[in-house]
């Protein structure tokens, strides 16, 4: 027997018909397929459709708005939009927040920027001391709300213009003018503090790359210092200054929780703020405009952060593990440093945290004597007070809301989490590729969408029914599905880069066993994947935790967490139950974030960049 | 019993690309062990993911025993869960979270078998494969010869009428490599299963096989018994690629090629001529179709010798490699008389195909005169 192959016969290439019965057959065979496009669905009306429905309310009547547009409700109109842009109130009502927004964004990013780079510098390239801890303990601010900072901050600087308590400093016998207790002065502040971890996590990390290159490059080529500067640690360090800078920008656009806290008493608006207002009176059409002039400002930024960051990518593969070579000693300024830094840990963790502390346990603020102390915010009962009679540990709302909050959280992280690893499988094994990326850019797109606007398309599109869904407001699900959609990101990408270092043959094998596909998800992928999911879970639930605007809007009293239950606190003038609060949401946001980092063992930097 | 019909199997990963497997036809019988074998990239994991369905066609019709599995034209696709084929993937493909026993366990729960039978499974295989004691362990734990057991095992627990395996000792020691195509042999004796392996380890594949099927870019050479490969390969790729050292090409019209031709009876036009360093002869004194040549060089490699020749040519001198098994005697430098086995010489085309082979002449009675197959 010999069969010589000498150009065997060739067929006709199948017609084409048959080709697409053959491909019909495999589709339906192999349910991944199938089952990216009922993802795909999904997150269309989770993501697509809300986003969509607010624009569309941007060019209709409003209901409420008929009789004074002049119209039917639904019919199309642009009252909103010149009402905004060009109207006699447009100044008040949008120009002034917009450029407050701006205004807010665009400083506290370069101050973050600025002092933040050289925080990564000295905790990366030089011998400062103490440059271990510090490392972590300038991270903590990360970690927590933004919104501790301002309570905190009102806690301290708070005068006498609102009622309710003084803060510590006019309790001690000082005047404080307006703009020091609010509106843009301490907003900046602090989201510049709140900002400067996340600068430090990514030029720090840049800065970590480049030391061998530059070594090497140094050697090679015999450089100068200041060609090796300019040609290198330059262009290098740019993407990851870059992509700091757009985030921290984006993010502040749609910061809802800090300008609310502190330019409610002096009139100080953002976009955020004013469409919360909007969304507050009814306004859904203006709510739409605000949410679009978000969207569209935050959609802008991270595209450009996106493409920045494919540069920074090309940049990493040539980047090895940079050996931790030499330091830069700092000689006499080795205190002046350690001093800076230090000081910045103390203005940006022990000051706040320790005045939000010390506040619940102090019947009148900055009066620091024994009898001033109590634990009653805590444990106390029948407090003098009008709703809230006893402390925090002993109230019903207290744990109520706890209770919702890990509930409603914990319910859309688990969703989130499984999501996140199903979008991964599909990402990575679709036969079909551009379901692949859809998906992917599809389940990154709320990453791009402040959670303020996100909500209030959520609010837009979910308050009313819709064909066989009914509505949704005032129920935990809206809060449930907002919370999937928003956290989709994260734990999508948790879950893509899982199951990107997970070989198809793993899988291959179970199937040539005569695994099913759900056998192979369950007995296989699932169970390999356990830590990836943990991380996609818990991820969300922290960011969930500590997230305001999205409760802020769609939360109603029934559906109360802890971040709307302190808000509300606050607006109570209630400051040592808030604070109270809010430092039980910040321990909770603080221990998950160390379990993470226990199990991935990476560490945050990883999670923002990936 | 499972015998694999291939017909015009084509697969292109792109429309661009060149196909990675081009218009394969061939049937591998049943209770076989059919090696494929070729160069690096040539499509051999391809086919075998093919055979298993992890691979859509892109043009063809797989068939075992008539019952169509995969097929263009007619649109039939069975999924690989349901084939019944096993696999041994090069990587092994171990489940990580699951120990020994588990992995090994795993396809009998599938078929829904009784757990007592399944304990007894396991400790069969685990005993035929001599993994006793690992059965706890998970796979990270584990040598790569032991993971290579336990994917054996775990595929040769359901008992697969079909085999398949690709590239499956390629990451073992010389040693463990022995007593793996041992123990290939013997379970393939023993379960009478079809198996179709992936290497491109010639020598394993003379030594396993009872077919060959040798591929190069996606297209198939020639598909043959070990020997007729060997004796009467199908074209100057096949004679090249096996054999070791590989086989002397002559310019056909030089002075040496003509010679040793004339002396086998080989008088086919030709472009090249193929001679087996095996075939080659070196004497002190002058015999029919003999030249002479200056020893270059003596390898010792191991029991065998390469002995490198120049002879002197018209168009420049001519390179030979001689193989032998007796130790040389000839000191670098000498000259000495050249001749050529007549079973040692192909002559091929210059589109490469074979046109003759030499005879034996002790064997001419036993085969058909001028070897044109
Ligand atoms: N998923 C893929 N996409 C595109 N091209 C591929 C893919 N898989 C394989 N190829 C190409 O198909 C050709 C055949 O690949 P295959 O894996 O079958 O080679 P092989 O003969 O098994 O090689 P080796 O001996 O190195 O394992 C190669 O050129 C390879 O680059
Ligand atoms: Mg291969």
């Amino acid at each position: 027997m010999s069969t010589l192959a000498t150009n065997p016969t060739r067929p006709e290439p199948a017609p084409f018909g048959a080709r697409l019965r053959h491909r019909l057959t495999i589709a339906r065979k192999e349910p991944t397929a199938l089952a990216g496009l009922c993802m795909l669905v999904l997150f269309g009306w989770l993501i697509a459709v809300p986003l969509v429905s607010i624009f569309q309310d941007m060019f209709t009547i409003q209901t409420g708005d008929a009789a004074r547009i002049g119209g039917e409700v639904g019919d199309w109109t642009s009252y909103y939009l010149s009402r905004a842009f060009a109207s006699r109130m447009s100044g008040i009502i949008f120009w002034k927040p917009l450029v407050n927004t701006l205004t807010v964004a665009l400083v506290s990013m370069s101050l973050a920027l600025v002092i933040g780079s050289v925080l990564s510098w000295l905790l990366v390239r030089s011998d400062l001391m103490g440059r271990g801890w510090l490392a972590t303990a300038l991270i903590i601010p990360f970690m927590l709300p933004a919104w501790t900072f301002a309570l905190a901050w009102t806690t301290l600087f708070k005068n006498a213009t609102i009622g309710g308590q003084p803060g510590w400093v006019e309790a001690m016998g000082y005047q404080l003018p307006d703009w020091v207790s609010y509106g843009i002065f301490p907003t900046i502040v602090i989201m510049t503090l709140n900002y400067i971890p996340f600068v430090i996590l990514l030029v720090g990390n840049a800065l970590r790359r480049l030391d061998s290159q530059l070594e090497d490059a140094g050697r090679m080529l015999g450089a100068g210092k200041g060609t090796l500067a300019l040609q290198i640690v330059f262009p290098m360090m740019r993407p990851a200054v870059m992509s700091a800078a757009l985030l921290m920008f984006a993010d502040a656009v749609g910061e809802f929780s800090v300008p609310y806290v502190l330019g409610l008493p002096v009139q100080f608006e953002t976009l955020a703020t004013s469409l919360y207002r909007a969304i507050g009176t009814q306004q859904s059409g203006m709510a739409a405009v605000f949410t679009g002039v978000i969207l569209l400002i935050g959609v802008v930024t991270l595209s450009l952060d996106t493409w920045m960051m494919r540069e920074a990518r090309r940049f990493a593969i040539i980047g090895g593990k940079g050996s931790m070579g030499r330091r830069q000693s700092l000689g006499v300024l080795q205190w002046p440093a350690f001093a800076f830094a230090f000081g910045l840990f103390c203005v940006a963790v022990i000051v706040p945290l320790g005045a939000l502390a010390l506040s619940t346990v102090m019947q009148l603020p900055g009066r620091f004597t024994l009898s001033n102390f109590t634990l009653d915010y805590w444990i106390g009962r029948d407090l003098g007070t009008v709703a809230l009679r006893n402390g925090i540990l002993l109230s019903d709302e207290f744990w109520a809301a706890a209770w919702n909050s890990v509930r409603i959280v914990g319910t859309a992280s688990i969703c989130a989490g499984l999501l996140g690893l199903m979008t991964g499988y599909i990402v990575t094994r679709s036969p079909v590729r551009w379901l692949a990326v859809a998906l992917r850019q599809i389940t990154f797109f709320p990453y791009l969408v402040p959670g303020i606007a996100f909500a209030a398309a959520f609010l837009s599109l979910f308050a009313v029914p819709h064909g066989p869904i009914p509505a949704l407001y005032g129920t935990p699900l809206i809060l449930l599905l907002a919370l999937v959609a928003d956290q989709m990101p994260f734990a999508s990408r948790a879950g893509i880069s899982a199951m990107t270092q997970l070989g198809r043959d793993v899988e291959e094998s179970a199937r040539i066993m005569g695994a099913s596909w759900w056998k192979r998800m369950m007995a296989i992928i699932v169970p390999i994947q356990k830590g990836a999911l943990v991380t996609a879970m818990i991820m969300p639930f922290i960011s969930g935790i500590k997230g305001v605007s999205l409760f802020i809007i769609l939360a109603v009293p029934a559906t109360d967490v802890l971040t709307t239950f302190s808000i509300r606190l606050v607006d109570y003038n209630y400051t040592q139950a808030a604070n109270a609060v809010v430092l039980m949401i910040a321990l909770i946001a603080l221990v998950g974030t160390l379990v993470i980092n226990r199990i991935t063992g990476t560490g945050l930097a990883q999670g923002l960049e990936s | 019993m499972p015998k694999i019909t291939l017909s015009h199997l084509t697969k292109s990963y792109s429309p661009k690309a060149a196909a990675a497997v081009d218009n394969i036809t061939f049937t591998v019988e049943d209770g076989s062990f059919t090696c494929i074998l070729g160069p690096s990239g040539c499509g051999k994991s391809t086919i075998l993911r093919m055979i298993a369905g992890l691979e859509t066609l892109s043009e063809g019709e797989i068939d075992v025993d008539g019952r169509v599995l995969d097929s263009v034209t007619k649109g039939i696709f069975v999924p690989p869960e349901k084939r019944g084929i096993g696999l041994v993937f090069q990587s092994y493909a171990l489940w990580p979270h699951m120990t020994v026993a588990q992995n090994i366990e795993f396809g009998l729960k599938i078929q829904k078998m009784p757990a007592a039978q399944r304990k007894a499974r396991v400790a069969q295989m685990v005993a035929t494969l001599r993994i006793e004691g690992l059965e706890d362990r998970y796979p990270a734990q584990l040598s790569g010869g032991q993971q290579q057991r336990v994917a054996l095992a775990r595929t040769l627990a359901v008992t697969p009428g079909i085999l398949l395996l690709d590239e499956p000792l390629s990451n073992l020691d010389a040693a463990l490599r022995l007593t793996m195509r041992a123990e290939l042999s013997r379970l393939h004796r023993e379960f009478g299963t079809t198996i179709v392996f992936v290497t491109h380890d010639q020598w394993e594949a003379m030594t396993l096989a009872t077919h060959i099927a040798v591929m190069s870019k996606g297209a198939l050479q020639q598909y043959a018994t070990a020997s007729q490969i060997y004796e009467a390969p199908a074209n100057r790729f096949v004679a090249d690629f096996i054999g070791n050292p590989p086989i002397n090409m002559l310019p056909a019209a030089s002075h040496v090629a003509r010679s040793f031709a004339r002396a086998a009876g080989l008088d086919a036009p030709a472009h090249e001529l193929g001679l087996r360093p095996e075939g080659i002869t070196l004497g002190l004194s002058e015999s029919a179709g003999a030249v002479t040549a200056i020893i270059e060089s003596i390898l010792p490699t191991g029991g065998s010798w390469l002995v490198e020749l120049t002879c002197a040519d018209d168009a420049g001198p001519i390179r030979l490699v001689q193989s032998t098994q007796t130790p040389p005697r000839w000191r670098v430098g000498q000259a000495v008389y050249v001749s050529a086995l007549a079973e040692a010489m192909h002559l091929f085309s210059d589109t490469g195909a074979r046109i003759a082979s030499g005879v034996s002449r002790s064997h001419d009675h036993s085969r058909s005169s001028a070897g044109v197959i």
